[in-house]
């Protein structure tokens, strides 16, 4: 569960990286293209522009100049009376001609027809058709129109025919009397555009109509008017790219005919895909990146957090000695020492607690027995039996002597004694209550002496005993109170039996350890009780039964621990 | 975490923007295209070299834009049929008249002033159709193997010289062929005409009217059957042959053309009707395209000898519809059992 929830963090982090790399790659690669390919593209249109502006304004200012020639033509009489057929072609005719187009032939072959078609003179050097339909063509759109009339000649791919041909017809009164033809050549328009249009693109001149007449590459002429005029025709619209090529069109007004200029884009075709390649290779070298980055961030980061959750994972079992060594100095690291130490607080805490806990049940114990040690006593005690022995007072003696005894043996320091020496101290109280009973009862001792080496808590007969006494003995004129020990399976029970009026039933079984309450009743059975199961368990402990005659029996059990095994424990503790 | 959304996919539309530079291209250049009412369209069969200098001349001279498709006589009729709900094209220029005449239920009838100056006898009877040129049947021969005095109408194509070695196509497909027939039987006064014809060709045909001229000129075939036009284009570009017209006398039988009926540019397509039947394009078909013209008024070029100088049959356009179907399976039953006969 936990690596899934982190799965999706490295995948986060992959994505972010990814995101921060990326888009703004794209967004500079793709704006920069962009920019670049419009900014070229308007380059080339004005290029263009201006291009086909210098075509169109060449070709009206050969229009104009054919105009002004056939006007001068119309104008001298020689040619007027050669075309009336009055004059022949003599070299004078000629050089009248000659010299009236003399800025014009080498742009345009100048001819003179007469009114019925027939060639009159020419400056050209080639043979011309001798007569030319009035009725038809270019001589009879000039008889048509006050001013020079074109028209498109022969294919673009013609090398000696004329591409162009104008015709102006001149007029006497009114009527017709003859036309000026001026035929252009391919040649001729070779030199009149390829200055302007340059070599990287390409000029192609069609009549309105979109045929084709003339083209920079004769080839292309036909195959480009066709496009336009299809395109006109189907879509009304012209054509202004088309594979790697921009076309930009403009008509010249005056001679009716249409320029298309073809450009080469330089941002098209195989530039974009390089361009785009390299953009892709980029964004794949990106990707490649953040992937590899985020992959080593986040192992990075996983790993110190894994570790960290295997010693919690170890703390939660109960192991407080795990350690996480620090190996690097950043958060991580710290993060590691202040958990160490965290740990190692726990575990001395945990110590602590343990070992207050043991000392609370010490000064218990010892508080309970201490209650039976008041140390002055001894000593007065002392001073009384010695003030008795010398006022020869023997039971003061007895008495003082033995509770000196009882005493001392209570003040001592050692918590347990052999039941033997128990025994002797349980002897010198029983004398004492002899003589205040004045023998009223009788003790009896049934301990055998296999037993006379188990070590039990100091004075924990005396007060069953006395307990015995003061319940079972008190008001009754005579009573025995027998002790007995006994050993099975390794629990010696010591049994004080009295044959007194016994304990009441609801005292019976187990020892109820209430504290005792107000008046100290059976305190002494509540603190043997308490010493027996603070130092051995709740298994052992006091238990009251009736006897066979109605008597109190009170049992204690206790493991047996005998008193070499003691001492063997007291020398491997040292 | 919405607001970062909103931000993420105004980037990503951005990017998309940018990459795709999606400005739609404007329509460039409409003040060139022709507005609707200076457009025609033409279904023509005419070669290139017909068709073409009429059509500059007209665009030149009218402004309106032509848009031609080309097909052959009967493809384009049948279409032409097809598409009478609704006709693609506006005219349709070319085919002899005959077969205008079977399709005259396509075509709007249309009576051009000028045709006051067209000869009557070509004229259709209610203007279905408009004729164009018009194209007498000649028999031709190669000038190298045959004397002019052997061939001089169409009694001669029986010599035995000539069996098996005339030129003449399947009038189920060539158009000129089937006038041509239909000529020979109305001018011939022999009994079983049809007969006599089939056994003269020996059963071969050929596949169509183009392969005639050269199967004269280079030998192949001694004569030959075909129109006035192409045998004078063959001589004038130099062949060894030479046109006769038969002394029986001949057909002249137009060309022409028709506007469709619901057609789209109705107005531009009589404006067409005009010029070609005007006198500028009558005097150019003599003049440069040895067509012979169907106005009175043009003076027939020099190669042409004047139609009144011609004998002619009365070749009746209606009859010749009527009986085509029957005339052409007797055609092809003569044709097979001559076929036999000679194998």
């Amino acid at each position: 569960m936990n690596g899934f929830k982190f799965r999706s963090f490295r995948f986060r982090l992959i994505a972010a990286l990814l995101v921060t790399s990326l888009i703004p790659l794209l967004l500079c690669s793709a704006l920069m293209l962009e920019f670049f390919r419009l900014r070229m593209n308007s380059t080339a249109s004005s290029a263009a522009a201006d291009t086909l502006v210098s075509v169109s304004e060449t070709l009206r200012d050969l229009s104009d100049d054919c105009t002004s020639a056939a006007e001068a033509l119309a104008a001298n009489p020689l040619f007027a009376l050669l075309l009336q057929d009055m004059i022949s072609n003599t070299t004078t005719v000629n050089r009248s001609l000659f010299d009236a187009t003399a800025n014009l032939r080498s742009r345009s072959d100048v001819s003179i027809y007469n009114a019925e078609g027939l060639l009159c003179c020419s400056t050209s050097g080639s043979p011309l058709s001798a007569a030319l339909p009035v009725n038809w063509g270019v001589l009879n759109a000039a008889a048509n129109s006050d001013s020079i009339a074109w028209i498109s000649t022969n294919s673009p791919e013609s090398e000696s025919g004329a591409l162009l041909r104008g015709a102006f017809a001149i007029r006497s009164d009114g009527a017709v009397i003859g036309y000026v033809l001026f035929d252009v050549t391919r040649s001729q328009l070779t030199d009149l555009f390829g200055g302007i249009v340059g070599t990287q693109n390409d000029l192609i001149i069609t009549d309105s109509f979109f045929r084709p007449v003339y083209s920079t590459k004769p080839q292309l002429a036909g195959s480009i008017a066709d496009e336009m005029r299809e395109s006109l025709i189907v879509h009304g619209s012209l054509v202004t790219r088309s594979g790697d090529f921009a076309y930009t069109t403009c008509k010249q007004d005056g001679t009716g005919f249409v320029c298309v200029l073809r450009q080469q884009i330089l941002f098209a075709g195989q530039t974009q895909r390089i361009l785009t390649s390299i953009s892709v290779v980029s964004v794949v070298i990106c990707l490649f990146i953040s992937l590899v980055l985020s992959l080593r961030l986040s192992e990075a980061m996983f790993r110190p957090i894994r570790s960290l959750q295997e010693a919690i994972a170890q703390v939660e079992k109960n192991d407080l000695n795990v350690e996480i060594p620090a190996e690097t100095c950043d958060e991580f690291g710290r993060l590691n020492a202040s958990f160490n130490k965290m740990t190692h607080a726990l575990a001395q805490n945990q110590e602590a607690l343990l070992q207050n806990e043991r000392e609370l049940n010490e000064a218990q114990i010892r508080m309970l027995q201490a209650q039976l040690n008041p140390h002055f006593l001894c000593n007065t005690l002392d001073t009384m039996k010695w003030i008795s022995k010398i006022n020869r007072i023997p039971q003061v003696a007895v008495m003082s002597t033995n509770l000196a005894d009882i005493l001392r043996f209570c003040i001592s320091p050692e918590q347990f004694v052999p039941l033997s020496r128990e025994l002797e101290v349980l002897h010198r109280y029983i004398e004492i209550q002899e003589i205040r009973l004045s023998e009223r009862f009788s003790f009896l001792l049934d301990i055998p002496e296999s037993l006379y080496d188990c070590l039990v808590p100091k004075m924990i007969l005396q007060p069953i005993v006395e307990n015995s006494i003061l319940h079972g003995i008190a008001d009754s004129p005579a009573g025995t109170i027998t002790v007995r020990a006994s050993a099975e399976d390794g629990i010696l029970t010591l049994i004080v039996e009295d044959d007194g009026p016994g304990y009441s039933n609801e005292m019976l079984g187990s020892y109820h350890n209430d504290p005792p309450g107000p008046g100290g009743h059976h305190l002494g059975l509540y603190n043997i009780n308490t010493i027996l199961k603070k130092h051995y368990g709740n298994r052992f402990g006091l238990t009251l039964r009736s006897g066979t005659n109605g008597g109190a029996v009170t049992e204690g059990t206790l493991p047996i621990v005998r008193e070499e095994h003691r001492q063997h424990e007291k020398a491997s503790d040292r | 975490m919405s607001r970062f959304r909103a931000i993420l996919v105004t980037l990503l539309f951005l990017l998309t923007t940018a990459f795709t530079g999606c400005v739609p291209e404007t329509a460039v250049g409409a003040e060139y295209a022709p507005t609707d009412d200076k457009r025609l369209i033409i279904y023509t069969s005419h070669k290139t070299e017909v068709y073409e200098p009429l059509i500059r001349e007209f665009e030149e001279r009218t402004g309106i834009w032509v848009e031609i498709i080309s097909g052959g006589t009967n493809e384009l009729l049948e279409w032409i049929a097809e598409e009478q709900d609704a006709p693609r094209a506006d005219l349709m220029f070319g085919g002899g008249v005959e077969n205008l005449e079977a399709y005259k239920d396509c075509f709007l009838p249309y009576r051009s002033p000028e045709l006051d100056l067209v000869e009557s006898s070509f004229l259709s009877k209610d203007f279905s159709w408009t004729p164009f040129s018009a194209n007498p049947i000649v028999l031709i021969y190669n000038t190298k193997l045959v004397d002019p005095a052997e061939l001089t109408g169409w009694n001669d194509m029986f010599r035995e010289s000539f069996l098996g070695s005339i030129a003449f196509a399947d009038p189920a497909v060539s158009g000129s062929c089937f006038t041509g027939l239909a000529t020979y039987l109305l001018a011939s006064d022999t009994d079983n005409a049809m007969l006599c014809f089939a056994n003269a060709l020996a059963g071969h045909q050929l596949e169509g009217s183009g392969a005639i001229i050269t199967n004269v000129a280079n030998g192949s075939s001694l004569i030959g059957i075909t129109i006035e036009e192409a045998a004078l284009k063959a001589m004038r570009a130099g062949n060894d042959i030479y046109l006769v017209y038969p002394a029986e006398g001949t057909s002249c039988v137009p060309d022409g053309a028709a506007i469709l009926q619901g057609c789209a540019h109705e107005s531009n397509a009589k404006l067409f009707m005009d010029f070609i039947i005007s006198a500028d394009v009558q005097e150019y078909l003599e003049r440069e395209l040895c067509r012979r013209s169907v106005r009175v008024d043009v003076s027939a070029s020099p190669d042409l000898i004047p139609l009144s100088q011609i004998t002619q049959v009365v070749y009746s356009i209606e009859s010749a519809v009527d009986d085509r179907d029957h005339l052409l399976a007797e055609w092809s039953f003569y044709v097979s059992e001559a076929k036999e006969g000679s194998e």
